[in-house]
């Protein structure tokens, strides 16, 4: 007997078109919890947000299965969503931030900085600075490619962007993260 | 390879991934935490009257500035018969343009006779001399 562990896309869709929404759901958190964490853990270096992010994620993901036409792959979309509820988080972060005269900028370094479940050596946790620096669209890119190592393909699918224009994106970020990196430690 | 690919390789060569953890055991409560959602978030149907709020509301704004509107016109208008603003709209066709004041003047005398003074204070300002005046009025 399958477990929800091992359930393809096709099968979660399956059970969802037979009614079984709460099945489908449990396929879904069983076969994404887990890579979503990530996902998002990269985004927003906390791990107390990031568990508080992907509950209001999969909230969003319940409410919005019925919505779910099958037009772009299960997986796409459950990226897609992760990846927009991360980055307005990350904005309310950042209005709040202004709001009381700090930027966040410096709120995520100290997050990086003081992480207890971070294990990264200087120049390690200076990239981790340099990626939270940058702006959101190639932030993104370079998280996706860079930790997760997903293809261009389903990035592109995912951000509804071409392949070329995230290549550029990509190349823009690493440039600065490089130059961030030469800035900080003196030549890495 | 080119010199945009050797150094996006030499970034992840030389810098590599940093490790990250999460706290003992807690993927394993995960998947049942996150599995509750279904139960706790029950679906809310919009009832009959929650589809029409933003109609009604939308009414309730017209009927609001109808109100203002009207009562705006009450304080600024007179309130004047139809009688009235006839006899305004005729009269208005017999003010002299070059001397108003004559209307004005004549709508003094309520009965609508033009008295004896009237005549003699018209007569002075036409520059008709006082005797003659005077040799008129023997003359009636």
């Amino acid at each position: 007997m399958k477990t929800f562990t091992n359930l393809t896309d096709h099968e979660i869709i399956q059970l969802f078109n037979d009614g079984q929404q709460d099945k489908a759901f449990n396929g879904i958190v069983a076969s994404y919890g887990e890579r979503l964490y990530w996902h998002v853990r990269h985004f927003v270096c906390s791990h107390e947000d990031t568990d508080d992010l992907l509950q209001d994620i999969f909230v969003k993901i319940w409410h919005s299965l019925p919505s779910f036409r099958g037009e772009s792959r299960l997986y796409t979309w459950l990226y897609r969503i992760a990846t927009n509820e991360t980055l307005n988080f990350l904005r309310r972060q950042k209005i709040r931030s202004a709001l009381q005269f700090e930027s966040l900028s410096s709120e995520m370094d100290r997050r990086i900085d003081e992480d207890p479940y971070l294990d990264a050596d200087a120049l390690q946790r200076e990239l981790s600075k340099a990626v939270a620096k940058l702006p959101d669209k190639q932030r993104t890119v370079f998280i996706m490619r860079y930790f997760e190592d997903v293809s261009y393909e389903d990035i592109s699918e995912i951000l509804g962007t071409s392949v070329g224009a995230l290549k550029a994106s990509y190349h823009f970020a690493a440039e600065k993260i490089k130059a961030e990196l030469e800035k900080n430690t003196g030549g890495y | 390879m080119s010199k945009r690919r050797k150094m996006e390789k030499d970034l992840i060569e030389r810098v590599g991934k940093p490790a990250i953890r999460v706290p003992e055991g807690y993927f394993e409560g995960l998947g049942e935490r996150l599995g509750r959602i279904p139960s706790e978030e029950t679906v809310v149907e919009p009832r009959a009257w929650m589809k029409l709020k933003p109609y009604l509301a939308l009414a309730a704004c017209f009927a609001i500035a109808f109100a203002i509107g009207t009562a705006i016109l009450k304080t600024t208008v007179s309130k004047q018969s139809p009688d009235q603003l006839y006899n305004e709209t005729v009269f208005a066709d017999m003010v002299s343009v070059s001397h108003p004041d004559l209307f004005i003047l004549g709508m003094e005398d309520e009965d609508g006779s033009i008295s004896e003074e009237d005549i003699i204070n018209y007569l002075i300002d036409t520059g008709v001399s006082a005797e003659q005046i005077e040799f008129e009025r023997q003359e009636e």
